[in-house]
C-alpha cells in the first residue's frame, strides 16, 4: 500500500505538536554507518538527532538488503520500532505514519547479515528537521 | 488492489475509534517468524501484541532468504482470544501481502481499511506453501500503527 505524506498534511499534523508557532522545515537524512558486515555478522550503529531541531521520519531506505535483519530503538526509552528484527529481503521497512523524534535523541540500529556475502551499505532515515520559532 | 491514502486518514479513523480520547499514533510492525517452512506443508506461528497499546493493521510483507515466492501460497490469521479468523478461508498471500519486487503482484496491495487489534492479543498465522524446497528465514510482517490512548 502507499501512504502519502503531502506537505500540507504534514504541516497540519505538526500544528498538533507545535501549535501556532512559526515552523521551518528542512529535508534531511541520517545515515547509520555500519562499514562492512560479514556474512552471519551483526553490528550496531547510532545516530544523534541535532540538538536544535526535531526530526520527522518518513521513510527508511536500505539498499541491497537481501538477508539483512534490522531493528531500531530509541536510546532514551528503549522503545523498539518493530516487535523483532525485520527481514528486509526485497523490501525496506515501510513507515505508514510519520515518526516524531525529538531533538538530541539517539537512535540505535541493530543489523544482522544473514545473507551469503558481505553487506556494505548504509541504512538511511529520510525525513525532515522541524524548528519551532 | 490499489490502496493509497493520506496518513492523516489514520487520525480520522482513530478519532472515530476512540471518541473524546487523547491518542498518540506511532508506526510499528509485528513479524511472525519461522526459521524453516518445508515444502507442501501448513505451518503455524504466533505473536502477542504489546499489552499497553492497540494496533491498527494495514498492510503485510513476507520475506525469506531463498527469495522465493509462489502465487499458490495461502495464509490466514486467527485471533486466539476470540477464535475468530480474519478471513473465511486461507487466501492467496500474493493477493494481500507485498513479496519480492519481481514477484509481487502490486506494491500497492494492502487492507482497504485498517483492522483494529486490541492490545495483548495473541494472533496465530497459518501459512501453506506448495513450493518445492520450502523456505528458510521466513517472516510474515504486519505493518501498521500503534495507538496509545490516554485519559
Amino acid at each position: 500500500m502507499i501512504i502519502q505524506f503531502p506537505p500540507a498534511s504534514l504541516r497540519a499534523w505538526l500544528r498538533n505538536i507545535y501549535g501556532d508557532a512559526p515552523l521551518t522545515l528542512e529535508s534531511f537524512g541520517y545515515g547509520f554507518g555500519f562499514g562492512d558486515i560479514a556474512a552471519a555478522g551483526q553490528s550496531t550503529a547510532t545516530i544523534q538527532i541535532l540538538a536544535n531541531a526535531d526530526f520527522v521520519l518518513t521513510s527508511v531506505e536500505i539498499p541491497e538488503a537481501a538477508g539483512l535483519y534490522v531493528n531500531f530503538s530509541d536510546a532514551g526509552t528503549g522503545e523498539q520500532y518493530f516487535s523483532r528484527p525485520l527481514n528486509c529481503a526485497g523490501n525496506s521497512p515501510v513507515i505508514l505514519y510519520p515518526r516524531f523524534i525529538t531533538g538530541n535523541s539517539a537512535v540505535f540500529c541493530t543489523a544482522k547479515n544473514n545473507g551469503a556475502g558481505t553487506w556494505s551499505n548504509d541504512v538511511v532515515f529520510n525525513g525532515f528537521h522541524v524548528r519551532g520559532l | 488492489m490499489y490502496v493509497s491514502y493520506d496518513f492523516l486518514e489514520f487520525d480520522r479513523i482513530v478519532s472515530e475509534l476512540y471518541p473524546g480520547k487523547r491518542v498518540s499514533i506511532q508506526p510499528y510492525s509485528y513479524a511472525f517468524e519461522l526459521p524453516t517452512v518445508a515444502a507442501d506443508t501448513e505451518v503455524f506461528a504466533e505473536l502477542t501484541t504489546n499489552s499497553n497499546v492497540d494496533f491498527l493493521w494495514c498492510d503485510a510483507n513476507y520475506c525469506n532468504t531463498n527469495n522465493e515466492t509462489s502465487f499458490a501460497d495461502t495464509f490466514n490469521i486467527k485471533d486466539m482470544g476470540s477464535g475468530a479468523y480474519f478471513f473465511n478461508r486461507s487466501i492467496p498471500t500474493a493477493g494481500l501481502a507485498d513479496g519480492f519486487a519481481e514477484f509481487a503482484p502490486s506494491p500497492d496491495s494492502g487492507l482497504q481499511m485498517p483492522r483494529k487489534i486490541d492490545g495483548n492479543s495473541t494472533l496465530q498465522l497459518s501459512f501453506t506453501t506448495p513450493v518445492v524446497g520450502g523456505f528458510t528465514n521466513f517472516q510474515f510482517i504486519l505493518k501498521g500503527v500503534h495507538v496509545y490512548v490516554y485519559g
